[in-house]
């Protein structure tokens, strides 16, 4: 933790960076996926600001969140360690670990366009160690992680926001689908964040190996997406 | 016949027996429970067009048969559990090889039960191994899995398969007999999947329900209070084809359905109870078989 740079900088230049990365304005094109929620509005699961909150909890806590927080995790030490194998090993496992085609697109899609965006505005050598390890599909929680390691930024404030990143965008879907208030959608963000903040704290200590979760209905929901007749998002 | 080693034999070697051994004992008096061991190995080969056995060895509780297929059809493999259930402690292992060219079904006797297990044993550990060789087409149909309330459950399943190999398996899950009232309070499972393709992780896949299992299963995202849950795999070249017909039989099922990436069929079964799982997965797996040019009919075993 003691290093000869100030604090204060190093918590601006990460809060400015973290920021920048996972606002919605980044351009990842993470407005277009739902991650199933489209389908589970559809299916009735979804009606309201309180649902959506029970929802969101799972998928956080014990589904693409949390699997994510632990990859994210690992893919992070690996780069702090200048560990090769094991980065090439989590951005497999990461790719590999997706249960529905539009999922994977879904964590892809923005990993191959947060890997181009970053590389282009903010780049930095291992981000490029990277692509050359692994040049398969990036999924998106590995992308971030590097990036975040090769800047220096710590561990569990990057995770924490790109957490925060992934709810709020499925929040917002979820503005737009139910439809709900803007406020709504707030108040919604605010009763997830004890969520988060166990799924990032249970994910410093997960084991690669273990990686798990049971959100088996959106599972289904995200693949009942895949044939669904009206749809706005791509997943 | 029970692979039933000594409580002190296998902490010698089991570092989580070992862990247990040192807890303090449940209660003054009790002895601790003998705990199960085995371990099967399976290797299928071609010969004059036909797949037969290669090897097999069978050690303590597991053990296999291979009844005489009737004409035309694949060997049916049937995995035996000699100690009738899986409780706290118990470990098995399984390593089925399916060499170049060869179609073998491994199934097994019976749904697998796991007990309660003990408060200071260490979850059962399954650990299943296959490998499947060039143009070879390896069927994993086991029976489906019924926990108990306070069962705790470890597994493994890794799959190697060569590039142009094909495998269809199954997992099915059962929470407590719900037609007898039964219930899954609390407990542990976790699965884990990795299936290999020319030596490229394809799929990955963990499961895990600890703690308040009942509670967790009524959680909306998680299964809305269903009971019975199963995953059907299928790789192959032909998986593209495949996704069409298996969509069209799950058309009407709440809940199921299925996603295909790359060459690989992901199908997810969520059902009320056993029986209402049974009612999605046997239609499931006989539209899959069928598209993928597979005799028609599933394992014997299922009948019984």
């Amino acid at each position: 933790m003691a290093t000869a740079i100030p604090m204060a900088m190093t918590e601006a230049g990460t809060l400015y960076r973290l920021l920048a990365w996972l606002s919605p304005g980044y351009p990842v094109g993470a407005f277009s996926y739902s991650h199933g929620l489209e389908s589970a509005i559809e299916a009735g699961f979804v009606r309201d600001a309180a649902s959506l909150i029970l929802w969101l909890e799972d998928i956080v806590t014990a589904g693409a969140g949390a699997s994510d927080a632990t990859l994210f995790a690992h893919a992070h030490r690996a780069v702090e360690a200048a560990d090769d194998a094991a980065l090439q090993a989590v951005a497999e496992l990461a790719a590999a670990f997706q249960p529905t085609a539009e999922l994977a697109l879904e964590s892809t899609g923005q990993g191959a366009a947060f890997a181009l965006v970053t590389a282009a505005s903010w780049p930095c050598p291992a981000l490029t160690r990277l692509q050359a390890l692994w040049p398969g599909p990036l999924a998106y929680p590995v992308a971030v992680a590097t990036a975040a390691a090769g800047h220096g930024l710590p561990l569990s404030v990057s995770l924490h926001a790109y957490l925060h990143g992934f709810a709020a965008n499925l929040v917002s879907a979820g503005v737009r689908l139910i439809p709900l208030g803007q406020t709504d959608g707030q108040r919604v963000i605010a009763a997830l964040e004890p969520a988060i903040a166990a799924t990032a704290e249970t994910a410093l200590v997960a084991e690669l190996d273990q990686l798990a979760g049971n959100t088996l209905l959106n599972d289904w929901c995200a693949m009942r997406h895949e044939t669904q007749y009206t749809r706005l998002f791509r997943s | 016949m029970y692979a039933a080693t000594s409580w002190s034999d296998r902490a010698a070697h089991s570092p989580a027996a070992a862990l247990a051994a040192a807890l303090p004992p449940a209660g003054a008096g009790v002895l601790p429970l003998a705990r199960a061991e085995g371990r099967l190995e399976v290797g299928f080969k071609a010969l004059a067009g036909r797949t037969v056995l290669a090897r097999l060895h069978q050690q303590g509780c597991a053990k296999a048969r291979l009844p005489r297929p009737a004409a035309g059809l694949p060997p049916e493999l049937v995995m035996i559990n000699l100690a009738g259930g899986i409780t706290g402690g118990d470990r098995i292992t399984q390593v089925l090889d399916w060499a170049p060219g060869t179609h073998a079904v491994a199934t097994t006797q019976a749904a697998e039960k796991i007990y309660r297990a003990s408060r200071h044993s260490a979850p059962a550990e399954l650990d299943n191994r296959l490998t499947v060789g060039a143009r070879a087409l390896a069927e994993w149909l086991p029976q489906t899995t019924i926990l108990f309330d306070g069962a705790r459950l470890r597994r493994r399943w890794r799959a190697e398969l060569a590039a142009d190999a094909r495998l269809l398996a199954v997992e099915a899950l059962q929470f407590g007999r719900t037609a007898m009232g039964e219930t899954v309070r609390s407990g542990l499972i976790e699965d884990s999947w990795r299936i290999w393709r020319a030596g490229r992780l394809v799929f990955g896949d963990g499961l895990r329900l600890s703690g308040a299992i009942q509670a967790t299963l009524d959680r909306p995202a998680v299964a809305s209070g269903a009971r019975a849950l199963a995953t059907v795999l299928y790789v192959g070249t032909d998986a593209p084809d495949l996704l069409a017909p298996v969509r069209a039989g799950l058309d009407d099922a709440r809940y199921g359905a299925a996603s295909r990436r790359g060459d690989l069929l992901v199908i997810r079964l969520i059902a009320a109870d056993g029986a209402a799982l049974q009612r999605l997965l046997e239609p499931c797996l006989m539209t899959l078989r069928a598209a993928a040019g597979l005799p028609a009919g599933l394992p014997k075993q299922w009948r019984c």
